[in-house]
């Protein structure tokens, strides 16, 4: 699993690929209207933007909940549209890990059962759970392995979710503003952290968040109304 | 996803417990209706068999039944003896078998009798009453006791005992003048029987000898065996009659109703049991309709919670969608919830069921000497659980529909 990324990168097929992509809600205006966007494999992605843009509703869709209304969307090199509903869930739960601004963890479950949540829906790894305490050391959240999610800080709670983004060494990591609810000192230790996971890892990070002193972490900065060619008010 | 599913069950105990009782509550009280009455119809239908008719003072042929052979309740009316040896006489019937009541042994029934009890009285089928010490009377001053009444008073055969007048378990007067001996006891039947003491019709007058005021005789009236022996009994409180032939039942039991020394009533011991369950049959039904009420009202709970903890949980779902859930299985969750509930409601109802017909069952012996046998769980039950266990997943449909649309809407942003 190590050279993984390796190989990836010699096959120089891209993380993320789109082509005229159009999306808008049913019944919604446009709320998306990309000619071309390429983020390769083991890159980093700074996505900033005013809110209401639809940053998350490209996440929503390179992640396969939501389908394009138009145009080429290929992720890890499949194209969504080809895939059933049922399979891309399979998809995401297998190559996708997904880090939200907040709310990433079930409350009544454990530190440990949330990071291995998605095992509820993946094929099962028998290695899974020493890669749980591993990831667990790793962010310093070992301390609070069998506590609930609710006796957690926040700085505490956005670090599980992290494990839970990687457990599966997902290829594509999407974070969607992770640490907007985070203070400065928390926001350091968790970007150091991630930033630290994704040197061993090498996945493709996207990572959307308005604070731009953040990009500083980043190969490349994308502000999405720049790309975007749907005007927003 | 089980783990999962008993994990948030774990989390919301609170309406989930409400909704599971409500369930477990009807479930035990539907069924232990079910049980009870079926167990209670065959241990009052076992207690008597093979008799043809039952003939007692013209009246309600329930209330004769019930003092007869359940010894419930008290005898209004006796009929003469003489009545009884015309009626045996006649060449249709095969046995006869007098019952003279009344009297009472510390709250056991004391019945008069005679020696056609031991040889024709069949129970739960071809059962015979049989001996399991002793032997039977054959004397008017011997008893013959049931196996309930040699082991609460501690009796063993040749054991000299006072009978008392009345019914009520402190006699009002002892009949200290004789004390009868205790010739046999009985193997126990799990009748009515086991709870009684047996003597013979002139052991009955025996005990009322110089009674005829109403007030013990003054004087110690000591008898010898043959005054014993020429006593002859006036009344007795009815009999049990066995004919040579089904078919002449109707017949018979038309003549014995015109009966012209005396009115007479005789019914058939089984229809007499029907009018029992026709009027044990209302309460039935509403105790039934009650648990039915209250199972309505644990599928409505799984449905309210299930509904209402949709909003609490879209979070979760986006959650679960994030990791690779499908809609699917979002709708799967929740409907695995109400399974579980319904599933587990039904299990603690099971429980409850039984153990409820354990302790009633202790109290149904002490009280009628009647045993309701602990079934598993029948047809008819299985009926209700899997119509139950139905109703349980529909009620969860609704919300898991709605869950899987409201997941289908929100992806993994949750705008709330
Ligand atoms: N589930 C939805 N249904 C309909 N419209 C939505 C939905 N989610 C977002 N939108 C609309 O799409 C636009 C982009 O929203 P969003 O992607 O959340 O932006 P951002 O993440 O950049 O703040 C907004 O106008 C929002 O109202
Ligand atoms: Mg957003």
């Amino acid at each position: 699993m190590g050279d993984d990324w390796r190989k990836r990168k010699r096959s120089k097929m891209s993380a993320i690929q789109l082509n005229h992509l159009k999306f808008h809600y049913t019944q919604g205006p446009l709320v998306l209207d990309i000619p071309e966007l390429k983020i390769e494999q083991s890159e980093k992605v700074f996505i900033h933007g005013p809110s209401g843009t639809g940053k998350s509703t490209f996440l929503n869709l390179v992640s396969g909940i939501l389908s394009p209304s138009q145009g080429d969307l290929l992720v890890l090199n499949q194209n969504l549209a080809n895939l059933s509903a049922g399979a891309r869930d399979q998809f995401r739960g297998k190559n996708i890990g997904y880090i939200f601004q907040s709310f990433n963890l079930i409350p009544y479950l454990t530190i440990k059962d949330n990071i291995l949540l998605g095992q509820h829906f993946r094929k099962s790894d028998f290695n899974i759970e020493h890669r749980a305490d591993q990831l667990a050391k790793d962010l310093n959240i070992s301390a609070h392995y069998n506590k609930k999610a609710t006796q957690l800080s926040l700085g505490q709670q956005q670090r599980v979710a992290c494990a839970r983004a990687l457990i599966q060494k997902p290829q594509l990591v999407i974070a969607d503003e992770p640490t907007s609810s985070l203070d400065d000192k928390n926001t350091i230790e968790f970007m150091n952290l991630l930033i630290k996971e994704w040197e061993e890892l090498k996945f493709t990070l996207v990572f959307v968040s308005h604070d731009l002193t953040l990009a500083r972490y980043f190969d490349r900065t994308i502000a999405l109304e720049e790309i975007n060619k749907v005007v927003s008010i | 996803m089980i783990s999962l599913i008993l994990k948030s069950f774990r989390h919301r105990w609170v309406t989930s417990m409400v909704c599971l009782l409500s369930i477990a509550l009807s479930t035990g009280l539907f069924l232990g209706i079910q049980q009870i009455r079926n167990s209670a119809r065959e241990s009052f239908t076992d207690a008597v068999s093979k008799a043809d008719l039952l003939v007692g003072a013209r009246g309600g042929s329930l209330p004769l039944l019930l003092y007869s052979i359940f010894h419930l309740g008290q005898p209004i009316n006796n009929i003469s003896y003489s009545t009884f040896e015309d009626i045996e006489k006649h060449p249709a019937i095969s046995w006869a078998i007098p019952y003279s009541l009344g009297d009472s042994y510390h709250g056991h029934r004391v019945v008069g009798t005679s020696n056609a009890l031991f040889e024709h009285y069949h129970f739960r089928g071809d059962n015979k009453i049989s001996l399991k010490a002793g032997n039977y009377f054959s004397r008017p001053d011997e008893v013959v006791i049931g196996s309930v009444v040699a082991k609460k008073q501690k009796l063993k055969v040749g054991d000299p005992i006072i009978l008392t007048h009345g019914v009520s378990s402190e006699g009002i007067f002892q009949h200290d003048q004789t004390p009868f001996k205790i010739s046999g006891i009985l193997n126990s039947t799990a009748t009515p029987l086991d709870k009684a003491l047996f003597i013979t019709l002139q052991g009955m007058e025996l005990l009322h000898e110089g009674w005829e005021s109403g007030v013990p005789p003054e004087e110690q009236t000591q008898l010898s065996e043959e005054e014993m022996n020429r006593l002859r009994p006036n009344q007795i409180t009815s009999f049990l009659i066995g004919l040579k032939s089904r078919m002449m039942v109707l017949r018979f039991k038309g003549m014995i109703d015109q009966y012209k020394n005396e009115p007479l009533t005789a019914t058939i011991p089984a229809l007499g049991l029907q009018e029992l369950w026709n009027t044990v049959g209302y309460v039935e039904s509403a105790l039934s309709l009650i648990s039915l009420c209250v199972l309505a009202v644990g599928l409505m709970g799984i449905f309210i919670a299930l509904y209402s903890s949709l909003q609490e949980r879209r979070r979760e779902m986006a959650l679960f969608r994030a990791v690779g859930a499908g809609t699917f299985h979002i709708f799967l969750m929740l409907i695995g919830e109400a399974f579980f509930l319904v599933f587990m409601g039904l299990i603690f109802g099971l429980a409850l069921n039984y153990l409820a017909l354990y302790l009633i069952n202790t109290w149904f012996i002490d009280e009628f000497s009647l045993f309701l046998s602990l079934k598993a769980p029948g047809t008819s039950e299985f009926i209700f659980i899997g119509s139950t266990l139905i109703s349980g997943v529909l009620a969860g449909t609704i919300p898991a529909i709605k869950a899987y649309r409201q997941s289908l809407q929100d992806g993994l942003t949750v705008q709330l």
